[in-house]
């Protein structure tokens, strides 16, 4: 995905969107929890909030898209990363082919069919 | 599952886009995170907020003068329902365990107590399983094995929600031991009163005990509700006027959820609340705003895939650990003996064979989870 500085995307695609951006920003690097959040606002997503965050990365894991480990801390149980895995980097390169898609459907011109007449492109006599 | 934290982003949206002050903002939210910690579901907390905040604009009042504290509101607002809406409260049927109040228990002891005198008449049809006179222990021995039923229940649920699966284990062991102990003295105290002969009383006691747990049963529904126990259900805490709202309360309750869902290592458990408080404190927000309802967000956590096939193995396999000693010990028994009993030891031994396969089954669907989680962990 593109870089988003200062974009905030609507929040209905944010929603949509959220789980291919988050194996977008797993494509740099394993991350924790909280860290991943500021990079999706970073991106224009919005900080999503811990109990959307977490239980959306519970399920790409189940899915085999992500895995996480604990990573020991000084004090306490540590911390625990999120990392893309080979079969969530294979997703990934499938969404944004469709992502990619999509943007090449929404942002050609629109052909319209009318049941008396020729497709017509534009206004008429006007080239693209 | 449900996102619980839309519901607080809508709650804010509805009260700044209707022109209320930043006190009143801070009003509702207060009220909102009181309902969450008392237990209330996300949506009917929001809507109840948005109804105080409605009211207060329609009486050209603020939310505090009209309402007065949030805290106070709240807690008013959570004994009500807890009176009249009980609905209105999380309840996780599925992977939670009932809880026994005193009241529940005031009907539980006889209903169980009957439902084993029951089966100890049926026992008494069979030829050769009954005794030859029957004694006051068949009339009381039910209703001592259901105290300790009860007990087990209401100590491994306890336990587990405050000290994680292995101590309730633990603590359910010991319930079990000193039960054991209780029962036999009682049967031995009992064994040698005999009652006479050409009266049915074993099907006497059972209805005994049937009428009893009926009236106890009624008389349980005239005892006020506490507030603080449910009947058959999660322990109801009210978050109170007086108490913050604050991240140990949260997490608090969402370990006691972890516990309860069975679904996660006791350790794991520990990692996922450390988790969510240091996410919440490095977002400088409140766990309860950054993860809504505690229990709404153990309930929306992936499970372990491996927890339960492997409690359920260890769980069967002390069963069936249990019915082979038994099963020994009669055979032992039976050496000495000129007429084997038969069909005890034929029950034995089918109560074995059931239990082995179980726990052949069970650990079966451990190794399967295990080998699925290693594949997806080694990705």
């Amino acid at each position: 995905m593109g870089s988003a500085a200062g974009q905030q995307w609507p929040a209905a695609w944010s929603r949509t969107a959220l789980p291919t951006a988050i194996l977008a920003v797993l494509r740099g690097g394993p991350r924790h929890g909280y860290r991943l959040a500021t990079e999706l606002e970073g991106r224009g997503f919005g900080r999503p909030r811990g109990g959307s965050l977490y239980p959306l990365l519970g399920r790409l894991e189940e899915d085999g898209l992500i895995a996480s480990t604990w990573e020991p801390g000084q004090t306490g149980p540590g911390r625990r990363t999120y990392r893309l895995t080979a079969q969530g980097t294979a997703q990934l390169a499938q969404e944004r082919a469709q992502w990619a898609a999509l943007v090449t459907a929404l942002t050609a011109d629109a052909a319209t069919e009318h049941d008396d007449g020729p497709v017509t492109t534009g206004a008429q006599g006007e080239g693209p | 599952m449900k996102d619980t934290t839309e519901d607080l982003e809508r709650l804010e949206s509805e009260v700044k886009d209707h022109g209320h002050s930043e006190r009143d903002l801070d009003w509702s939210r207060d009220a909102y995170f009181r309902l969450l910690l008392s237990q209330v579901q996300s949506s009917p907390a929001q809507g109840e907020v948005r109804r105080a905040a409605e009211a207060a604009r329609g009486s050209a009042q603020s939310l505090e003068q009209l309402h007065g504290e949030p805290g106070v509101w709240a807690e008013a607002t959570v004994h009500r329902w807890l009176r009249e809406n009980p609905e209105r409260f999380i309840r996780h049927r599925g992977e939670t365990e009932n809880t026994w109040s005193l009241r529940s228990a005031l009907w539980g002891i006889p209903a169980v107590a009957a439902g084993m005198s029951f089966l100890f008449a049926l026992f008494t049809v069979i030829p050769g399983w009954g005794p030859d006179q029957m004694s006051l222990g068949w009339i009381l021995v039910p209703g001592a094995i259901a105290v300790p039923i009860i007990l087990l229940h209401a100590v491994y649920s306890s336990t587990l929600g405050r000290r994680g699966n292995l101590r309730a284990v633990a603590a359910a062991v010991v319930v079990v031991a000193v039960s054991a102990v209780v029962i036999a003295v009682v049967a031995m105290a009992t064994q040698d009163v005999l009652l006479p002969q050409g009266v049915p009383w074993i099907w006497i006691a059972t209805g005994a005990w049937t009428l009893l747990a009926v009236v106890a049963w009624q008389l349980a529904q005239r005892i006020p509700g506490s507030g603080a126990h449910d009947d058959l259900g999660l322990p109801r805490r009210v978050h109170t006027a007086e108490e913050p709202v604050d991240d140990r309360t949260w997490a608090d309750q969402f370990r006691s959820a972890l516990f309860h869902r069975r679904v996660l290592k006791d350790s794991d458990v520990d990692r996922a609340v450390h988790e969510a408080l240091t996410h919440a404190q490095q977002s400088s927000n409140l766990a309860v705003e950054e993860f809504g309802s505690p229990w709404d967000y153990a309930h929306a956590l992936a499970e372990d895939p491996v927890v339960r096939p492997r409690r359920m193995t260890l769980f069967t396999g002390a069963l069936a650990a249990a019915w082979t000693v038994l099963f020994a010990a009669q055979l032992v028994e039976g050496l000495g003996m000129d007429e084997v009993p038969v069909l005890e030891s034929v029950f034995r031994a089918g109560m074995l064979l059931l239990f082995l396969g179980a726990t052949i089954s069970s650990a079966r669907d451990w190794r399967r989870a295990a080998r699925l989680k290693t594949e997806r962990t080694r990705g």
